[in-house]
């Protein structure tokens, strides 16, 4: 990998880093697992979009992000999960998934239209663009996802799908896959970077 | 085969050909024989006009060469007819080779077909005994089904006779623990009132010492005065404090009694609770049971399993001792039957080895078989090709008979050419007035050249078409002959042969196909395995969800050491005065999840606080934009204005005094105070003024 590859890596994961701090604390808002005086409005995307400064909150993100960037940066992580748990029953109600796909245009086996590809360069602004439809979408998905009738009485807890053989430091273990059984799916936009391309979905029980 | 031999016989076109070949060169001979009376006609006429002597010297010359030729002609006729006597030996012969060469191919192809009817009798019989033992197989196999149905029947009657009694048992023991859970929040009841009537004796108690104090007082007072003086007043105190005392004592004894029956109560409750103990520890027996119940239950079908292979075992050996009784009557002795026994067994295992030999017999049969019918199908094809020579060489032959049948009479014709010249070179010369006559004779001989090479070339016609009429047959006999063989066994054999090759080729494929397909199938297991494997699903030990669990698993920890601890101290001793630490520890973390949720509400208030401040600064900073007049509301109840055109000066309004003082430096400061407040009584007006002042002042 020459040096221009690794920092076009480095932005790449630098973008889907910070784009999962903000989905995170858009979802935890908008689903209302931490109370809206905890956030505070800032200017990202060109859009208001809400950061918390709940210490413990930012510091539990924090560490989260940090090893996933080095994940990604490794190409170990495959996926990151945000999955809301109701407290008292310990069910998940819902669960978004942010599939991070890595695109081997280097890959020198490789088909020629993949090679093709590799000489194509995608614009940051228009990666902006994407993040922005996306973060846009997943503000917008309170509409139509069922309410979360125990007000309060919710947390949540962040999975990293990694590879089987990734370095994983010991304050992380494993973990079920917190799957809804016969939950609902509605997949959301995606956006790309030069290496990566990133999907969202979310699934939620039906009925409650 | 007698059949097929009279067919084959009777069928050859060699038998048959020749004779009607050989005649025609006779016919023939018979039909020229009249051309010597019509060569003779000549000299008839010769004579009849020549009466001499020279005539008929010329007539005995004539006479004997023709009879020279005519010997000549026989002698010629006798070596061909000897020749061809000659070849129609040697086709014979060749016939005849050819025929036994054919016989002896029908009895390989007999002996064949006699072997693969055998092998297919056998392959019958292997069948049939297979198919027995298949049945025997099935049958045994139903008696087995039938019995495991049984068991299953038993074992599911014991099963609802196990969950019965699990449900009774659970009936039961959900009564205990309704009753329990009663028991408990009369304890707890008890407790309170236990803990309140407590709280009465220790209050009535401190009063017994203050009034135990004030007696030793007065004690102390009555030693000091030594002379006691009561007053009435005092008589009365302690008169109506004795009455207190009186009554006090009462009541404890009452609380007394109270207690001693609660106590009573408490130890009914205890014996409940015992028994319900003691009733929990019979559940557990139960379940113990019902488990080795279970095990008992899956001992005895392995011992029913085991006891009918030793009933069919002695049956066996019953038969055998049966056979054995039929032998010997009388001297069956323990060792006899071991020694029959592995004699018996060594017997079994030559029994296997011969089997083994003769399915490896079998197979090589079968392989022979194959070969054989290979074999067979190449030999039909040799003999069907030689067939074809066999016909190919009569036709040969054939043609032969007809260019020696055309050579004969061209011979014929040309000599009778010859004879014709040599005539008429010796006539020529004596006679002209003949040439007319001669003319004549020419003519009737052309036209009898010209008959009998028509009459040949029709006998050709002829003998063309019945070559072809035979060649017919010939073809209708062999198609008949090769229907015939095709229905008869030889055609059967010849199918199975070639099923048989079919089907162990699609046997060799079939288990070709079938270990790909393990093949496959381990591959495929071992690439989930590998996906599987590939992924890892991790989450942050300290988690928010985590951290509630672990709480709440604390709580719940607390809270069962507790019921625990305090079950015991009541069981152990009633009367006791005090409580559990674990009582305390589950206070005190419940007291620090209250301060964490006042910590946490302390948060959220001083966020909320933040907002208000930020939100009223941002108020006050658009009312001093608009106005041009900053408020500051101190503690004192005083409130500084500074104004937005001189903010290092200010005023200072005391709410309290009700005075404004300033050190803006405002020369009219008097004044404008006097017309805008005292008088006018507008300070919104006077403030204006004072900014328009203040304004010009900053211009200037």
């Amino acid at each position: 990998m020459s040096s221009g590859d690794s920092i076009s890596l480095k932005g790449s994961t630098r973008t889907i880093t910070e784009f999962f701090e903000y989905s995170i604390n858009s979802i935890l808002y908008e689903r209302g697992i931490y109370p809206s005086e905890d956030f505070t409005v800032v200017k990202k995307y060109d859009l208001p979009l809400l950061k918390t400064h709940d210490e413990e909150l930012k510091q539990y993100i924090r560490k989260i992000l940090i090893q996933v960037h080095k994940w990604i940066l490794g190409k170990k992580c495959t996926k990151l999960v945000l999955c809301i748990i109701d407290k008292d029953t310990g069910d998940v109600v819902e669960r978004w998934a942010f599939d991070i796909l890595k695109m081997d245009y280097d890959n020198e086996n490789g088909d020629d239209e993949d090679k093709d590809m590799a000489s194509v360069k995608i614009d940051p602004q228009e990666t902006q663009k994407q993040i922005r439809s996306l973060i846009r979408q997943i503000t917008a998905s309170v509409t139509f996802l069922p309410e979360l009738t125990n007000e309060g009485n919710y947390t949540f807890n962040v999975l990293a799908y990694t590879d089987a053989y990734a370095k994983i430091p010991l304050n992380w273990g494993d973990s079920s896959s917190k799957e809804i059984e016969n939950g609902e799916n509605v997949q959301f936009k995606s956006f790309e970077t030069e290496d990566y391309k990133v999907g969202a979905q979310v699934s939620y029980k039906q009925s409650r | 085969m007698d059949d097929e031999s009279d067919i084959s016989g009777g069928s050859s076109p060699f038998l048959d050909s020749p004779d009607a070949f050989v005649p025609q060169p006779e016919q023939q001979s018979q039909e020229n024989n009249p051309q010597p009376e019509v060569t003779a006609e000549p000299t008839n006429i010769e004579e009849e006009t020549v009466p001499s002597l020279e005539p008929l010297v010329n007539k005995d010359r004539q006479v004997s060469s023709l009879e020279y030729e005519l010997r000549t002609i026989k002698n010629k006729f006798e070596l061909e007819r000897l020749q061809s006597q000659r070849q129609f030996n040697q086709l014979q012969t060749k016939y005849k080779k050819s025929l036994e060469e054919l016989d002896t191919a029908l009895d390989d192809a007999k002996f064949l077909h006699g072997e693969n009817y055998r092998l297919v009798s056998e392959l019958e019989t292997i069948q049939s005994e297979n198919q027995i033992t298949g049945n025997k197989k099935d049958s045994c196999l139903q008696d087995l089904e039938n019995k495991l149905r049984e068991r299953d029947e038993q074992i599911k009657e014991l099963n609802y006779e196990k969950e019965s009694k699990n449900s009774k048992l659970q009936d039961e023991l959900t009564n205990l623990k309704t009753e329990k859970e009663n028991v408990d929040d009369l304890v707890k009841r008890y407790n309170n009132e236990i803990l309140r009537q407590a709280n009465d004796i220790n209050q009535l108690s401190r009063t017994l010492k203050e009034k135990d104090d004030e007696l030793l007082q007065l004690k102390n007072s009555k030693i000091i005065n030594s002379h006691p003086n009561y007053d009435t007043e005092e008589f009365q105190e302690l008169s109506t404090m004795n009455k207190l005392f009186k009554e006090q004592s009462q009541y404890c004894k009452e609380l007394e009694e109270i207690n001693l029956k609660q106590a009573n109560e408490l130890k009914k409750y205890r014996n409940t609770e015992d028994s319900s103990s003691f009733w929990k520890q019979e559940n557990e027996k139960l379940e113990l049971k019902v488990q080795q119940l279970e095990s008992l239950e899956k001992n005895y079908e392995d011992a029913q399993v085991e006891l009918l292979g030793l009933k069919s075992k002695l049956t066996e050996y019953n038969i055998f001792t049966e056979e054995l009784k039929g032998r010997d009557m009388f001297h069956i002795q323990p060792q006899d039957v071991i020694n029959e026994l592995e004699l018996l067994k060594k017997e079994n295992l030559v029994l296997i080895d011969e089997n083994s030999k003769l399915n490896i017999n079998m197979s090589n049969m079968k392989i022979l078989n194959e070969e054989l019918a290979l074999e067979r199908t190449q030999l039909l094809n040799i003999n069907k090709d030689y067939e074809n020579n066999i016909i190919n060489l009569k036709k040969l032959n054939y043609e032969l008979e007809q260019q020696k049948v055309l050579s004969f009479e061209e011979c014929k014709l040309l000599r009778k050419q010859l004879e014709d010249l040599d005539n008429f070179t010796s006539n020529s010369i004596n006679d002209n007035k003949e040439i007319p006559v001669r003319d004549n004779e020419m003519n009737d001989l052309i036209e009898n050249y010209k008959n009998r090479t028509d009459e040949l070339t029709g006998e050709l016609k002829k003998l063309n078409q019945q070559m072809l009429e035979s060649q017919e047959e010939d073809v209708q006999f062999a198609k008949k002959r090769k229907i015939k063989d095709t229905t008869g066994m030889t055609y059967y054999s010849q199918r199975i042969n070639e099923l048989q090759l079919e089907n162990s080729k699609l046997n060799r494929d079939l288990q070709k196909y079938q270990n790909l397909n393990r093949l496959l199938e381990t591959k495929l297991m071992k690439l989930i395995n590998l996906k599987e494997k590939k992924i890892r699903i991790v989450e942050l030990r300290d988690n928010p969800l985590a951290k509630d669990q672990f709480i709440k698993k604390k709580k719940l920890t607390l809270l069962q050491q507790e019921n625990r601890e305090l079950l015991s101290q009541l069981q152990s001793d009633e009367n006791v005065q005090a409580v559990p630490i674990s009582v305390y520890e589950s206070l005190n973390f419940d007291l620090k999840q209250q301060e964490q949720e006042i910590f946490k509400a302390n948060k959220k208030f001083a966020r909320l606080k933040e907002v208000f401040n930020k939100k009223s600064l941002e108020f006050i900073d658009v009312v001093n934009s608009i106005l041009g007049f900053k408020l500051e509301f101190r503690p004192d109840n005083k409130v500084k204005i500074y104004s937005c055109y001189k903010p290092n000066k200010h005023m200072v309004v005391d709410l309290r005094r009700n005075t404004l003082d300033s050190n803006l430096e405002i020369d009219n400061w008097d004044q404008l105070l006097q017309t805008w407040i005292e008088e006018r009584d507008s300070i919104p007006c006077f403030l204006a003024t004072l900014t328009l002042q203040l304004w010009e002042a900053s211009r200037s």
